[in-house]
């Protein structure tokens, strides 16, 4: 069990404190941030029963584990937690998006990206890979949560469903679309379906290929797959690369049934809802089973020309949302915990009436 | 009985063709003569709408929906508490009240009716340090801290000024942090300058042309002008601190009834210290005067030929650098103006006019003694602008009414042809010593917002027959 310190604040650091039982071979044991996150940082680690100072954590930690800058924040003191690691002997473990930021040439043999991918040997697996342009039928069952956006609670809904599928006896697979999936045994979305160099049509090949591999070698009941970023474009400057990774993914496997994350909305407009996701089925093939209506919203920042993301309190939601009349029941804030369980194990329902499903 | 679900457009005609603004989808089209005569029956009520063919066509484009309003209510009203919470953006501190000078056409001079004067009141470090702490729990997700020092002049507190720049550096790790200071550049000296300078902090100096100009109004106590000695402090600061001066120096210059507006232009036009383009003309507020105070005549053409200017620039038919910035505004609003039509944003049947922008949170202004207000512009003395204090937080109450300030003519702004384009802040209400904004006052201001959209559709217009276009990766944003 590899004991981690995460560095600096990040939103999601507070589904990490809250899911920390579910993580696979990692422990939390504290946060640490920006002297002027103290409140949130104090907060998190009051979650985590931890009350040491950053000097005690380092001490206590196996690794530093740097996340994603979501502030864009100056640098400096990321090297100074990494150094401080460092001289004492601590791993640092760095998200992509975070190495990305990071200038880590110095640090070379001290940094590790956080990555987990599948064991199998592709090569073995697929016979002829000079001639691999071919798309395999995937035999598991195949479940995607995907979402309008970034930061629209895929993560959160990806956590739940695996760990419901772990309780539930199933043998399960899961390609996250957030690195940090990593700490929780799933597997991280290969680099290539974010490589802008590599064609729509050889990622969709690929792609299939990365699914067929886990298929195979691990014979999973069920493959739940985490669909990056969002299925339309925003605006001028966030435009989720116009969609291409849910037709990459929609392309490159039969989606059994899916899950759409939605941002907050306090009221839904449950017809028009059910209009878009006809669409969702004939464009990306996704049939959705579950709407998961999320605890984040965004504002246009105009003066800034980008997109901002809101990540909203427990409080606010519970005050703000409105069930509509005529929301089916697999419609659900993602908050609401029994709710959103009960709406997965539909999904799983109508995946074992399958014969060729669960 | 009148329709409770009109159908809200408005009719208007240039030199140059015929047109129709449709309310639901903030659009403008081109008409033809007959096509216009007809509408302006249906507005007239000569013609039943149900009985007139143009609507009927352009209905089935999308045009002439029959009134969605139904309630007015500002959509980021629920947003607020969320953003208060943890996305402040910009904090004004209000160092002191004090000024060294004594300005004819200050808000604080004591020609403005119910606001504040000049007092020796200041603000403790105690305070500012609070008033850090408070913005800086309250923008957890703000990825810049935005810090500002206003006044009276803030550099009559240069300590307190060091102190929270100094204290603010030491608190904040990861956040970039954007100190601002807007002065009237008599107490800019050496040391001042250097402590600025090392800081980056941005500083907007009060500037209003030539000696003569700026004199009139701009002075001492003593009654001797402050010209002199800023352009001296100017001369040093330019030559001690050559980038910082061409990088973070900006001017204001207030336009008013007492000066001469051209000469003010060709001083800034012709003199070595100061570069045109940080020049940004804003207009003496007329609201609230205790005596009526009126432009001289020679303001009124130079205001219309550089319009006109303006105009030809946009047009393409002279090149920007021509244009005095007086005008700048002008060209932006033309462009904003033409991306908002272009963009057919349809009407929601929950929706708020423009203007507010949400109080507090895009900037906090801190008084000396810690009470929250909106910005620095809103009079201190009204309670309706005190949206809290750093000692008890914010009212989210009072910040809801300030957002949603259309709620006091809720009933006229639901057929307003002009929802959609109105821009009002409740600032520009006039209180009349009432505690909030009248719905009378309002009524007054909102012919005044009529006429001006009126007047940039017609351009707007005008400047289409003349062959305007915006680039299009503009109109995307």
């Amino acid at each position: 069990m590899k004991k981690l310190l995460l560095f600096p604040y990040h939103p999601d650091m507070g589904l990490l404190a809250q899911k920390a039982a579910k993580l696979k071979g990692y422990s939390i044991i504290g946060v640490h941030s920006f002297q002027e996150d103290i409140l949130a940082v104090k907060a998190v680690n009051e979650q985590l029963g931890c009350n040491g100072s950053f000097a005690e954590m380092l001490h206590k930690c196996d690794a530093v584990l740097l996340l994603d800058d979501y502030r864009e924040s100056e640098t400096d003191k990321y090297y100074e937690v990494i150094q401080s690691a460092i001289d004492i002997g601590k791993q640092i473990i760095v998200t992509s998006l975070a190495a990305e930021k990071l200038d880590l040439g110095a640090y070379k043999g001290f940094c590790t990206i956080l990555r987990n991918e599948p064991k199998s040997d592709l090569a073995k697996i697929i016979k002829k890979p000079a001639q691999g342009r071919v798309k395999y039928i995937i035999e598991s069952p195949i479940i995607a949560v995907f979402g309008m956006g970034k930061s629209c609670c895929k993560f959160e809904n990806q956590i739940l469903i695996k760990s419901m599928l772990d309780q539930e006896g199933y043998r399960s697979a899961w390609i996250s679309s957030n690195t940090l999936g990593a700490l929780f045994g799933g597997y991280t979305t290969p680099d290539f379906l974010y490589d802008k160099h590599v064609a729509f049509e050889e990622k969709v090949i690929r792609f299939n290929q990365f699914v067929y591999q886990i298929s195979v070698a691990e014979k999973p009941d069920v493959i739940v797959i985490g669909v990056p970023e969002g299925i339309s474009e925003f605006s001028a400057h966030e435009y989720n690369h116009f969609a291409e990774y849910p037709l990459v993914v929609g392309s490159a496997v039969s989606v059994d049934s899916a899950v759409l994350c939605t941002y907050f909305l306090s009221k839904l407009d449950v017809d028009g809802m059910k209009r878009t996701l006809f669409h969702y089925r004939e464009r990306f093939g996704f049939p959705v089973h579950m709407v998961s209506i999320g605890r984040t919203t965004f504002e246009r920042m105009r003066e800034f020309q980008q997109v901002a993301y809101l990540f909203l309190e427990e409080e606010y939601l519970q005050k703000h949302y409105e069930t509509a009349v005529n929301q089916p029941d697999v419609f659900v804030g993602v908050w609401e915990t029994k709710k959103t369980e009960d709406a997965i194990q539909k999904v799983f329902d109508r995946l074992k009436g399958n014969p060729d499903a669960i | 009985m009148a329709d409770t679900n009109p159908i809200i457009f408005r009719t208007y005609k240039t030199y140059g063709g015929y047109y129709v603004y449709d309310r639901h989808t903030n659009s403008v089209i081109t008409l033809s003569r007959e096509e216009f005569q007809e509408l302006q029956a249906v507005e007239k009520g000569e013609l039943p709408t149900e009985k007139s063919g143009v609507i009927a066509r352009y209905q089935e484009q999308g045009m002439f929906v029959p009134n969605v309003v139904k309630e007015i209510y500002h959509p980021q009203t629920d947003i607020m508490e969320h953003n208060a919470k943890r996305r402040l953006q910009q904090l004004i501190l209000q160092v002191t009240q004090q000024c060294n000078l004594r300005c004819e056409y200050c808000a604080f001079s004591g020609i403005y009716k119910e606001n504040r004067v000049h007092s020796a009141n200041w603000m403790s470090f105690e305070t500012a340090k609070r008033a850090i702490d408070f913005y800086l729990e309250h923008s957890i997700d703000t990825p810049s801290a935005f810090i500002g020092f206003y006044g009276g002049e803030p550099l009559l507190e240069f300590d307190l000024i060091k102190k929270c720049v100094n204290y603010a550096k030491k608190t904040i790790e990861g956040k970039k942090i954007y100190f601002n200071l807007t002065t009237n550049g008599t107490l800019l000296e050496d040391e001042r300058v250097k402590f600025l300078a090392e800081n980056n902090i941005s500083i907007a100096i009060s500037l209003d042309g030539s000696k003569k100009e700026h004199d009139i109004c701009r002075r001492f106590p003593d009654g001797t002008g402050s010209f002199d000695i800023i352009i001296k402090n100017l001369q040093n600061m330019s030559q001690n601190y050559p980038e910082y001066t061409k990088n973070s120096v900006r001017f204001f210059t207030t336009v008013n009834p007492y000066m001469d507006l051209g000469c003010v232009m060709e001083y800034f036009r012709v003199n070595d210290i100061i570069d045109e383009r940080a020049i940004r003309y804003n207009t003496m507020v007329f609201k609230d005067l205790k005596k009526e105070l009126n432009f001289q005549k020679s303001y009124f053409q130079i205001q219309k030929f550089e319009y006109i200017k303006a105009f030809f620039s946009l047009v393409g038919k002279l090149d920007k650098k021509h244009v005095n910035p007086l005008v700048h505004t002008f060209i932006e609003n033309a462009k904003i103006l033409k991306q908002a039509l272009h963009k057919r944003i349809e009407l929601d049947p929950v929706i708020h006019p423009g203007g507010p922008c949400m109080p507090g949170i895009i900037r906090l202004f801190v008084r000396y003694d810690g009470a929250l207000f909106p910005c620095e512009r809103v009079n201190e003395n009204q309670s309706f602008y005190q949206i809290g204090s750093i000692e008890d937080g914010f009212r989210l109450d009072k910040m809801r009414d300030i957002l949603n300030i259309g709620k006091i003519t809720e009933t006229e702004c639901k057929t307003c042809w002009n929802l959609q384009r109105c821009s009002m802040c409740s600032n520009e209400i006039e209180f009349h010593g009432k505690e909030k904004p009248g719905r009378e006052e309002k009524i007054k201001l909102c012919a005044e917002k009529k006429r001006a959209t009126e007047v940039e559709l017609y351009e707007q217009s005008v400047l289409k027959e003349f062959g305007y276009i915006v680039e299009t990766e503009e109109m995307r944003k």
